[in-house]
């Protein structure tokens, strides 16, 4: 991932660097048709998809943009207006690439400029994220790690999601990028952390790493309801960061004699129906388990 | 190994003896060749003891939030859990039809989220 870095740095010869990315923007125009023939050629086809492809690029040129103006001023502004066209992202970003080659594989749509475009396909297909320039192309090695879930999002809870052979590595839960600490050192994620994230996404995964009992435990939690079975537990109801009225867990043993905390709509006031809708039932369909491993 | 004669539950799994299948199943697939009836993070499944004379379906939409399975079982069969510790021991399935329940949790911040979103 060196090449990030080239964004960091700060150098005496800005104006030669933007004479060169000028001169090599003109030099490679033709060759990068054979990607635009096959864009454009497959957007008549599927104007629906390309709108929200293009939505995402749009979305992704403008943060880079951002970011290049904060870090070098107007040279990186200069730099933004042709980031997408050497940066790209090969097998780690390549939901376009699917898209162009299931037109051709899945719906059989041959169109001739599918044939350049192998070129970038296969590009895509064998390397991850490249910096182009026509003197050299900086390409990324696969990641030695990729770690999903069931639906196929980047995550591990014991570690990095993407770890690349020079240890630079990322960590996700359940596709929310998260900081490496709350799984390198568990410890540092308390309640209050996990709390205070401003972003929903990452507030959900620390509560989800940190477990809702532990949280539960640290915060003044109310009993609503309690069962006389165990393993159909308590419901109780806790005031929690943002949301306007308290929230409802059912706190429960299961088989093995642990205990944990389930959340639970907050219109439920029986641990029972709270128990029926955890299994999708009404709870006058809801019958107590014979037994419970 | 437990047994059971109408309901019983494996951790977050509850199993019913019901008569007869629902309409709007799909087969399920076999993985590294068992049938998943219900998946773990961490790769401690619950899976089916054998795959002969058992035909397990999906049920295609369930209620929100919810995974629904049935199994039409020629043999006994017990349902397994692949964990070395805290186990939830295994449960007898005698010859029938199942229904798996695999159960549902309530976010209240993904739910804050979908809300802000409408």
């Amino acid at each position: 991932m060196t090449f990030v870095q080239l964004i960091d740095c700060k150098t005496s010869k800005y104006d030669d660097m933007n004479r060169l990315m000028d001169s090599w923007a003109d030099a490679t125009q033709g060759r990068r048709t054979a990607t635009h023939a096959a864009t454009s050629a497959t957007y008549d086809a599927t104007d629906a998809a390309t709108r929200a492809a293009t939505r995402a690029a749009t979305d992704a040129a403008t943060r880079a943009a951002t970011a290049c103006l904060n870090l070098t001023g107007q040279f990186g502004l200069a730099c933004a207006m042709q980031w997408s066209n050497n940066y790209q992202g090969g097998n780690m970003w390549a939901s376009y690439e699917c898209y162009l080659t299931a037109c051709r594989d899945i719906l059989g749509l041959e169109l001739s400029s599918h044939v350049p475009y192998a070129h970038w396909e296969q590009a895509a297909i064998h390397g991850g994220f490249r910096v182009m320039h026509k003197e050299f192309c900086l390409v990324c090695d696969f990641p030695e790690i990729i770690l999903t879930d069931e639906q196929n999002r980047p995550h591990c809870e014991t570690g990095p999601s993407h770890r690349w052979r020079d240890g630079w590595s990322l960590y996700h839960w359940h596709g929310t990028r998260i900081p490496s600490e709350w799984i390198e050192d568990k410890a540092s994620l308390t309640a209050k952390v996990a709390l205070s994230q401003s972003n929903m996404e990452m507030r959900r995964a620390a509560c989800e790493i940190i477990g809702w009992s532990k949280i539960l435990a640290d915060l003044s939690a109310k009993t609503i309801d309690s069962d006389p079975d165990p393993q159909i537990g308590d419901l109780i109801e806790v005031s929690l960061p943002d949301l306007r009225e308290p929230a409802r867990f059912l706190r429960v043993k299961c088989g093995t004699g642990r205990e944990f905390s389930i959340g639970i709509p907050p219109h439920i006031t029986k641990a029972l129906d709270a128990q029926a809708w955890v299994v999708g039932l009404e709870p006058r369909d809801f019958i107590r388990p014979e037994v419970r491993t | 190994m437990k047994s059971f004669s109408k309901v019983a539950a494996q951790g977050e799994i509850t199993i019913r003896r019901i008569s007869k299948l629902p309409k709007g199943c799909t087969p399920l697939a076999l993985e590294n060749g068992l049938f998943v009836i219900g998946h773990s993070e961490t790769g401690h499944n619950h899976v089916l003891s054998r795959t002969d004379g058992c035909n397990v379906q999906v049920l295609d939409r369930p209620p929100e939030g919810m995974r629904i399975l049935y199994a039409i079982l020629k043999e006994p069969t017990s349902l397994d859990h692949q964990r070395d510790h805290d186990i939830h021991e295994s449960i007898i399935l005698d010859p029938g039809i199942y229904e798996f329940r695999i159960a549902r949790e309530y976010d209240p911040y993904a739910e804050l989220a979908r809300k802000s979103m409408d």
